[in-house]
């Protein structure tokens, strides 16, 4: 009964999840839920009824909420089916050192502005990076098939080619795929207990939890079917012991006991049995002091970016100015299919309403949500547009389209509030680039045509034309240009003579 | 369309009737210069001009043949492709004209209308790459005032997104 469920809710929130980050459904609200995500968007509300609901019934983030645990059950669950073996599961001292090393190092990697760190490390990005790199393409090429198999389908979808955004997200959401599959079809919920932070964190409120999960020792015949059957690797049964922290409350140990020994109990009523951690908490409180230990040098080694100012202005703002590697180089490059370039600026260009770049890279945790969910599709991760500390951060790129001055979709579905929430009200007048013409390539210039390619796109008529010489070109009225790449989408010279510059420092 | 798969380019249609291309040009021009009538430059009530051919004075087809006199356009429009969309749209009476907004048909109409034109047209090839040159313009054995018909789409097309 509990266990179906938990089965429940837990394919509603995973079919939800992945839907989501297909793009075929807006359900913001499973990428709101996760603990990283609300801890980053300071959802205090949200964090108290996490930190409840572990407190009260253990673990069942981790098998109902998390994406990512829930397709290791899956993939769990297929495992069974394929190769039918009683004694699946042993049960390791499953990585006790490694359960807070993980976190520090996520940690540290958050402080030090190393965004790729955390973002590695965080379960629901992981999980997105897993599908919109490896499903969604799929899912496009799907539709593209169907376009073409059939004429009708051509007025439900339309087709959308994909192309690989960028070769490094693509290789590391493999490489997590390959590594998840394998360990969760070998050893269960291996990443769960030895990587995941969050896994973690909740491992130590699930120690305290008011029902959890217990062997009747008057009932137990010492089998071991639970034992093998716990994908956590949590039971001891010669013992009758159950580690709580590592225990994600499946309810597939109550299942496999035949004789009702291991049941969903109240920790304080009197038939349960003497709560047992396997490992006692002191033995990993001084695991956890001798990572601290060793990891206490690490915050010298080096700084991701080198603050050349910072301070309040008059009207109480704070900013921060961040010197970038190679800062004087051009440092994104756009190319086309045939090799030609397209644009190279100076400054890559970050997301509308996302203000500062230090606040930008710290909270993103690069999920690709609204990479997906973009409608123009101007979003795609980043190699190396933002240094070595933003790597798979969204970019701006204005390649297939620019930023609709009437869209907010980036904000409605971003979890974590890196690119805060705003107003359509607002989305006319803020500022995520500027124009910047050049001469040289101008078709006005170059082809000696008429052309008011910028001009008439322009949402903002921040661009008027000038005489200059016997030539009509465009000029651009910074104080008006919100950056929204009109301009440089429509530009028809190649490289393009008029492009955005992002307002990165 | 709703039967784009088994609709056929007219061009084709003519040249597979013939059986060769050079007759094809000849006489698909000939035949629509035949129906060239009524024309008019004046906006209609629906604020579209109207086309050119067809008889019926409220049609909007564009009078294209498709002779591909105009192309290739030096920045990329496919012209041939969009008055073919945009002449399909016409001939199943679901072009979604800016004066149907208000009746519940419209967003289908829009909805059809951007996928056929999205799925048929690439991106750099669409209407609104048009950038006013007006090199296309003696090209045309037609004399189709072809910017502003392009603009025309355009419109049409930013019109329909914003109402789907």
């Amino acid at each position: 009964m509990l266990r179906n469920i938990r089965r429940i809710l837990a394919l509603f929130v995973w079919f939800t999840a992945t839907l989501t980050l297909l793009g075929i459904v807006r359900a913001a609200w499973v990428g709101r839920v996760q603990l990283i995500p609300a801890l980053l968007s300071l959802n205090a509300g949200l964090l108290v009824l996490l930190g409840l609901l572990t407190l009260v019934f253990g673990r069942v983030y981790c098998s109902v909420l998390c994406p990512l645990g829930i397709f290791q059950d899956l993939i769990d669950w297929l495992s069974r089916r394929f190769r039918r073996k009683s004694n699946r599961y042993g049960h390791p001292l499953s990585g006790h050192l490694l359960r807070p090393l993980f976190l520090i190092i996520g940690i540290w990697g958050f402080v030090e502005s190393i965004h790729w760190i955390p973002a590695l490390l965080d379960p629901w990005s992981s999980y997105g990076r897993m599908v919109t790199q490896g499903l969604y393409p799929v899912w496009l090429w799907t539709k593209g098939l169907l376009v073409s198999f059939n004429g009708t389908f051509g007025t439900w979808f339309e087709r959308e080619e994909f192309v690989v955004q960028s070769t490094l997200a693509l290789a590391i959401a493999a490489a997590l795929t390959v590594f998840l599959v394998l360990t969760s079809w070998i050893w269960g919920r291996t990443f769960c207990n030895t990587v995941c932070p969050v896994g973690w964190t909740l491992s130590w409120l699930s120690r305290l939890s008011l029902f959890r999960i217990a062997v009747d020792r008057s009932r137990c015949n010492g089998c071991g079917r639970c034992e093998a059957r716990c994908k956590s690797s949590c039971i001891d049964a010669a013992h009758g012991k159950v580690d709580e922290s590592r225990c994600v409350v499946c309810f597939d140990c109550a299942e496999a006991c035949d004789r009702g020994a291991v049941g969903y109990r109240f920790r304080y009523s009197r038939c349960s049995a003497p709560s047992g951690s396997v490992v006692s908490a002191d033995e990993s409180r001084r695991h956890f002091l001798s990572v601290v230990a060793t990891l206490l040098p690490l915050p010298l080694v080096g700084k991701a970016q080198e603050i050349i100012e910072e301070g309040w202005l008059e009207d109480g703002t704070y900013y921060r100015t961040e010197k970038l590697d190679a800062d004087s180089e051009k440092r994104v490059k756009i190319y086309d299919r045939q090799g030609r370039l397209v644009t190279e600026r100076y400054t890559p260009i970050m997301p509308p309403s996302t203000y500062a770049n230090f606040r930008y890279l710290k909270l993103c945790t690069a999920c690709q949500l609204c990479v997906v969910h973009c409608p123009t599709k101007i979003l795609r991760p980043a190699t190396t547009e933002y240094g070595p500390a933003g790597i798979l951060v969204p970019t701006v790129n204005f390649t297939t389209g620019y930023c609709d001055p009437d869209c907010n979709r980036c904000a409605e579905v971003c979890p974590t509030g890196a690119i805060q929430h705003f107003s359509l009200a607002r989305k006319q007048r803020d500022k995520m680039g500027v124009a910047v013409f050049n001469s040289r390539t101008c078709v006005a210039v170059t082809d000696d045509v008429e052309c008011d390619a910028c001009v008439r796109h322009c949402p903002r008529q921040a661009i008027t034309t000038v005489v200059r010489g016997n030539r009509k070109v465009p000029k651009v009225s910074a104080n008006r240009c919100t950056g929204c790449g009109a301009c440089e989408f429509y530009c028809p010279a190649l490289p393009k003579a008029i492009h955005i510059e992002g307002l990165l420092s | 369309m709703g039967n784009g798969g088994e609709k056929m380019n007219r061009r084709e249609a003519i040249g597979r009737l013939l059986g060769g291309a050079a007759t094809t040009l000849l006489v698909a021009g000939g035949l629509t210069s035949c129906r060239r009538e009524a024309a008019s430059s004046a906006p209609s009530a629906s604020g579209l001009k109207p086309g050119m051919g067809s008889g019926s004075g409220g049609s909007l087809h564009i009078p294209c043949t498709a002779c591909g006199d105009c192309m290739p356009c030096p920045y990329g429009v496919d012209i041939m492709g969009c008055f073919d969309v945009w002449n399909d749209a016409a001939d199943n009476n679901d072009l979604p004209e800016p004066k149907l907004q208000a009746s519940p048909r419209f967003k289908g109409y829009a909805r059809t209308f951007l996928a056929d034109y999205h799925n048929r047209i690439p991106l750099s090839g669409r209407a609104d790459r048009c950038i006013n040159c007006h090199k296309c313009e003696p090209l045309c054995p037609q004399h189709i005032p072809i910017p502003v018909f392009l603009r025309q789409m355009e419109w049409v097309e930013q019109n329909a997104k914003k109402h789907t």
